[in-house]
């Protein structure tokens, strides 16, 4: 049976949350609320914690991982047609990250680069991390987040230290209530993604140490995110900083440490590609797991190959435009989002309500081939 | 066996894929900006100027004369000339490294906003470059002009933009996204120094920066001389210290100066209600060090020098307040009344918003400086050689 540190599942679930909201996460905020954009990120965590409460209950009440999970709360067939359903979800997620960071990199870094080449090296190491397995890519997250979170943390200290302005933060609290629970529902659909511990959470030695981790997850988030927001508008202001397509990126090309340190934007956009390598892998491997469970498949691992196509194909054919794109991001994802990643969470934790605390536990684990 | 295989041909696949950028260029094939600009043509056409650095070689005797070329392009936009630089330029521009942005004064005194639009969506020019405006040359004729010893005018006007503040404290330096920031907040407008053709004593062409540009809106609507800028630089710098006073000496009539130099500066500014009526209050506390005495008295006794303070106080009112003066008489809002009130009463910036072009030229306001002398340097006592 797979085992899993703490440490790992904390990586993993902080890439997968983080390493995308990082780079866009601040900009929906910026784009509602202006000045007053951190004070959203900061009220996530209200909902934040409501989510980890309702994910540690069902976990507790559960002994077996997603997507087997479904099976057990819903019966088997229910379990089969939703977990097909999480099949597509999770097809389409994968798809969405890599054209997120290939139109990225294609406004940003490198634009007379084919699409073709960044797609096709990203799937390439998604392939070869599923085919040498969870433990193996957990392994791979821990270094990335040692990586990227140190770096993301020094690049807000550093942005703190160029021509910004205390009192562009001012007036504090001023803003349209309407767009203030926007901002919060749009940031806590990332954070939604924390559902994901219903299936690692029964690879670590004690699974109520699920509760500490997604909350050591979430603070982590609101802090980087609400860290970077504040950076953005005391250095551009509110409204320049909704200007930008990335705010978070603007703060990086402008950071300049006595004329001495500039240009960290390479730097920055190294490891955030390992972000996102990170977060279509895990997305990729959780596709291939339902697959697995839904199609009753001895392993996972074959799936990988002919799937990629389909990865890259979706990837490429899901937006004509960056205008779609923005569609995908403010209004579909975030309804898929809160569909898949809450709202069935949710039915399962009002069916677990009802059931005693599990004898078994994780023992039943053990009988799932991953 | 077939591990092995596997290995090598993962192997030589990252070897010539990952081997480089995609898209690399080599040093040859480039060639390095040090400056841009862009102004319009009396057929309402952009010009487009870029000065790029020649290859100097290092080991060769430096000559401090220019090592730049200039070219110089014309388009229907900005896009458009400055790709048309393609068209004589044998090399790949490096836009990113230029540091300076110079907007000729016929293209500012129109409308900047299309090429803000350039400039903010361009990825290849960086947003932290200066900005500066030519009021009275094209960016051609401020690009051919020469810094005394630098091999670079772009540099070079860059760096007396850095160290005039730090020393001279005359004006204070715009990069470019603090300058599309106050173009599109609303209730402030951007105010950027300006650069200007001298001759020297040769009568060679130099730069200098006089003055700063005063928007209002899109477009510049006049400007501010050397004391307004200094009251400008008061009020907005970011940075806390640096630049000078001269003050008339307060205990006679001779033309008499004491030197005062800023050690650290704080300055505020904040909407009050008076009578129902919104009134802005400029603050600006300074700890100053005496960095010169033109006199034979002496002043450094306690009772003088609570004198040489108010007399300082009055000096950078005056800087202060003739730099409000002209900002409403050009209705640009150059200090940022309007932000201020939006941050500090945003229920009152609600009423005033739609109208305020037409409320900021009649806005009272007051001015109140602190300086508290701090330090005299190597000497304590006025030097006073014999007659």
């Amino acid at each position: 049976m797979i085992r899993l540190s703490n440490f790992q599942v904390y990586s993993m679930l902080l890439i997968f949350s983080l390493a995308v909201a990082f780079l866009q996460v601040g900009k929906f905020a910026i784009d509602l609320l202006f000045n007053n954009a951190y004070l959203a990120v900061l009220a996530t965590a209200v909902p934040g914690i409501l989510i980890i409460f309702m994910l540690n209950h069902i976990l507790k009440k559960s002994t077996l991982p997603f997507p087997f999970i479904l099976g057990e709360h819903l019966g088997e067939k229910v379990g089969k047609v939703i977990g097909f359903l999480y099949i597509l979800i999770f097809l389409l997620l994968t798809s969405f990250s890599l054209r997120l960071f290939v139109d990225f990199i294609e406004t940003n870094v490198l634009p007379q680069t084919p699409i073709s080449i960044f797609l096709g090296l990203l799937l390439l190491c998604g392939y070869i991390a599923i085919k040498t397995g969870l433990e193996n890519f957990a392994r791979m997250c821990e270094i990335i987040v040692i990586l990227g979170v140190g770096f993301s943390f020094s690049i807000v200290f550093l942005g703190f230290f160029q021509n910004i302005d205390i009192k562009n933060l001012l007036p504090f609290a001023y803003m349209n209530w309407t767009s203030f629970m926007r901002a919060v529902f749009m940031l806590s659909t990332e954070i939604l993604k924390l559902a994901t511990i219903l299936f690692l959470g029964f690879f670590i030695p004690d699974k109520n140490d699920a509760l500490k981790i997604m909350i050591k997850v979430l603070f982590t988030y609101i802090i980087l995110i609400t860290a970077i927001t504040v950076a953005a508008i005391l250095i551009f202001g509110g409204t320049t900083a909704s200007l930008f397509t990335f705010p978070t990126f603007a703060v990086v090309r402008i950071i300049n440490i006595a004329d001495f340190l500039t240009n960290l934007d390479a730097i920055f956009i190294g490891l955030w590609i390992i972000g996102i390598f990170g977060t279509s892998t895990f997305l990729w491997f959780m596709f291939c797991i339902t697959t697995q469970y839904v199609f009753n498949l001895r392993d996972y691992r074959f799936i990988a190959a002919p799937s990629s196509l389909i990865i890259a194909v979706l990837a490429i054919k899901m937006a004509s435009n960056i205008l779609e794109i923005n569609i995908l991001i403010i209004y579909i994802i975030p309804f898929l989002l809160s569909i898949f990643f809450f709202l069935i969470p949710f039915l399962l934790f009002l069916i677990t309500l009802f059931k005693p605390y599990p004898e078994l536990d994780q023992e039943n684990c053990k009988n799932i081939n991953f | 066996m077939k591990k092995k295989l596997k290995l090598i041909i993962f192997i030589l696949f990252f070897l010539f894929t990952e081997s480089g950028c995609y898209n690399r260029l080599e040093t040859i094939q480039t060639a390095v900006c040090a400056g841009v600009g862009a102004t319009l043509t009396p057929d309402n056409r952009i010009e487009f100027t870029v000065q790029l650095n020649k290859p100097v070689n290092p080991q060769k005797t430096t000559i401090f004369t220019q090592q730049v070329e200039i070219l110089s392009t014309k388009g229907n936009s900005i896009t458009e000339a400055a790709r048309r630089v393609m068209l004589a330029l044998p090399r790949v521009p490096l836009w990113s490294h230029a540091d300076i942005f110079i907007i000729g004064g016929n293209l500012a005194r129109k409308d900047l906003s299309f090429l803000m639009d350039f400039i903010s969506r361009n990825r290849n020019l960086r947003h932290d470059i200066a900005v500066l405006v030519s009021p009275d040359n094209t960016p051609e004729e401020i690009l051919n002009s020469t810094c005394p010893l630098s091999l670079c005018s772009s540099r070079g006007i860059l760096r007396i933009l850095n160290f005039q503040e730090k020393n001279l404290g005359s004006y204070r330096k715009i990069n470019m996204y603090q300058f599309f920031s106050q173009l599109d907040t609303p209730g402030i407008d951007p105010a950027v120094p300006q650069v200007v053709i001298t001759k020297d004593i040769k009568g060679n062409n130099i730069l200098t920066i006089k003055g700063m540009a005063v928007f209002s809106g899109r477009k510049m609507v006049g400007s501010l001389n050397e004391m307004e800028s200094r009251g400008y630089r008061l009020i907005k710098t970011p940075n806390k210290s640096g630049g000078i006073i001269s003050i008339k000496f307060p205990f006679n009539h001779k033309n008499e100066y004491i030197d005062l130099e800023i050690r650290k500066l704080k300055n505020s500014i904040k909407p009050l209600k008076k009578d129902n009526k919104v009134i802005i209050k400029v603050k600006a506390d300074l700890y100053v060090n005496i960095f010169g005495i033109q006199a034979e008295q002496e002043i450094l006794t306690p009772e003088k020098i609570g004198l040489v303070e108010k007399a300082a106080e009055a000096a950078i009112k005056k800087d202060i307040t003739s730099c409000i003066k002209k900002s409403q008489k050009l209705n640009g809002d150059i200090l940022g009344f309007g932000q201020a009130i939006y941050r500090y009463m945003p229920e009152e910036w609600e009423k005033l918003e739609d109208n305020w072009q037409q409320i900021y030229p009649l806005i009272k306001w007051e001015v109140e400086v602190k300086v508290k002398i701090k330090d005299t340097y190597l000497t304590h006592k006025v030097y006073t050689p014999q007659i």
